[in-house]
């Protein structure tokens, strides 16, 4: 299934909110539960990540699952995002930080897919979520 | 249990939970299977079950959408036999599920910039209800329907909190000035606001009920116990888990014409009950008896426990059996809930479950001579008085009633014993009175 529809093509914009409202809902967002962690590299396109990097849902966002779906509302852009299947699987699992090796490991145990072609898509699904500004890369 | 004494019509589960209770029709006992936040294997064999017979479609989506719970119907279903359901009903449902669940992203969104606004205008302010009971009992922002946010206040932050809601495109659903305004802040307990441009609505509360009907419920309690939690994973300002069931409980006793007209509410209550821990309940029940709402809150588990087979805590149980009254309340309760067509309420039946409902004798004497003398916004609408004159209200509504009855007499009567609708019930959902 992964070779024929990569997880990143799973990502759609749906629809945008006013601006205001992205704006005003801008507060400091709470640490996340857990151990503090800092963010090394949100949204930078020049970031290119691999196995070892840690990456985290960015606090800029409020996301739902609809059946097999996530939507995504972005408070930066205005955008609602949605990932399907593997996609939303990596969303949920990056509620909390988690290395993209942690990821391809998970996604290959639950879909027995090859580790390589794994590999690139959770590769270019976070690249792609980090441009969104939806994930941050963090240590 | 009440609720498993029932003759059925279709199956048992393991646990003793009937599929149909003969007293509820197919389309009821699907529509209450299905309005949970969790449906596990054994009730999704009973709706499975259910599916097996032949459903009148219209009628379950009417009930769903007049009850709040269409994204449970469609949960339920999906998870226990979509194959059961018709294609066409089941892409309906989902795309409804779909819109409701942005919109209520959307909403989530719109409460969280409206905190930040109020924190930043020095208002500090809780959020209750839809969104936070989206996320504490269903865990799931799309299973819980909400159209407004309801965010409490402190009374002194009113007008401040009015300003900022006014500043972000709100208007006021009513302006009250000069006695009207002081009367008003006095016996009501929120100010609702709405947006027209994105059909967004806040409930802007200082307190959870008119004072008539929970006097002691006062905001300083409510204010000193609050507790710093998360919220879609943003500090946010809450209520104790103690006092949440409280809340939902008076909430649903409170409403008119009806109390606990929604089936939503009693999910929401059910959901509750299963995550308050032994302690939380322990503090509740104390705290509802020194506010004298202990049956209420009993009322409002006792709903869960009867309407949706919800599982109640052993202390609640024990509670429960020694305050019998809440159980007999449920029964009527249940009985308005699953009207099929509602009829106009005999103020005589509702005065009489306003006053069953409270467990002590000087709340029921309190209730009855403030429901008397405390005026509505009828009769606040009534005269414009300037604000020194605000205590000729109460006498303002005495004069007003009294003229409309003297006037016509057949008026109070009707009222007394309300205006019975003449429709005939839908198949085995009408319980007999």
């Amino acid at each position: 299934m992964l070779k024929h529809r990569p997880v990143a093509r799973n990502l759609r914009l749906d629809s945008a909110i006013p601006n205001e409202v992205q704006r005003a809902a801008r507060g400091p967002p709470a640490a996340p539960r857990g151990e503090a962690y800092r963010t090394v590299k949100s949204g930078d396109p020049q970031f290119l990540a691999d196995l070892s990097t840690r990456v985290v849902a960015a606090p800029d966002q409020v996301s739902t699952r609809l059946d097999d779906e996530i939507v995504i509302l972005s408070l930066r852009s205005g955008g609602y995002f949605s990932l399907e299947k593997v996609g939303a699987r990596i969303w949920e699992l990056i509620g909390e930080p988690r290395l993209i090796a942690e990821l391809r490991d998970a996604i290959v145990e639950q879909y027995g897919a090859a580790p390589e072609v794994v590999t690139d898509d959770v590769l270019e699904l976070c690249q792609h979520l980090a441009e969104l500004g939806l994930v941050d890369f963090v240590e | 249990m009440a609720a498993h004494a029932r003759s059925t019509t279709a199956g048992t589960d393991a646990r003793g939970t009937t599929a149909r209770p003969s007293d509820r029709s197919l389309e009821v006992a699907l529509l209450l299977h299905c309005a949970r936040a969790h449906m596990d294997e054994a009730r999704s064999r009973l709706v499975s079950e259910l599916l097996d017979e032949e459903v009148d479609w219209d009628r379950v989506v009417e009930l769903a959408r007049r009850h709040g719970t269409v994204p449970l119907l469609y949960h339920g279903l999906s998870v226990a036999a979509p194959d059961k359901v018709p294609g066409t009903l089941m892409t309906s449902l989902r795309g409804r599920f779909h819109e409701l669940g942005r919109r209520n992203l959307y909403q989530i969104v719109e409460l969280m910039g409206l905190l930040k606004d109020l924190g930043d205008g020095g208002v500090p302010a809780i959020p209750f209800k839809g969104p936070v009971l989206a996320e504490q009992v269903y865990g799931n922002l799309a299973l819980r329907e909400f159209s407004d946010l309801d965010v409490l206040v402190k009374p002194e932050h009113v007008d401040r909190a009015s300003t900022i809601l006014r500043d972000r495109g709100y208007a006021p659903w009513y302006e009250p000035s000069g006695a009207r305004h002081r009367v008003a802040r006095a016996v009501e307990y929120a100010l609702p606001f709405s947006r027209a441009r994105d059909r967004m609505s806040v409930d802007l509360h200082w307190a959870f009920a008119r004072k008539f009907f929970t006097a002691d419920l006062d905001e300083e309690l409510v204010w000193d116990r609050a507790v710093m939690g998360q919220l879609q994973r943003r500090d946010a300002l809450l209520l104790p888990p103690a006092l949440t069931p409280i809340v939902l409980a008076v909430h649903g006793a409170k409403h008119g014409p009806y109390p606990w007209p929604r089936v939503k509410w009693i999910a929401d209550m059910a959901g509750i009950a299963g995550i308050t821990s032994p302690e939380d309940w322990q503090e509740a029940l104390v705290l509802a008896r020194q506010l004298g709402v202990r049956r209420m809150l009993l009322l409002g588990v006792a709903l869960a426990e009867r309407v949706l087979d919800a599982a109640v805590p052993p202390l609640i149980a024990r509670a429960l059996d020694d305050d019998p009254a809440a159980r007999r309340l449920a029964v009527d309760v249940e009985r308005w809930l699953l009207f099929e067509s509602r009829p106009v309420p005999a103020l005589a039946e509702r005065v009489s479950f306003d006053v069953s409902v409270r467990e002590r004798r000087r709340d029921r004497v309190r209730y009855l001579g403030r429901r008397l003398f405390t005026p509505t916004h009828r009769d606040l609408g009534a005269a414009r008085l300037p604000r020194s004159l605000s205590f000729v209200y109460p006498a303002l509504r005495w004069a007003r009633l009294g003229g409309g009855y003297l006037r016509d007499p057949t008026r109070l009567q009707e009222i007394w014993r309300g205006h019975r609708n003449a429709e005939a019930p839908s198949r085995g959902t009408e319980p007999a009175a």
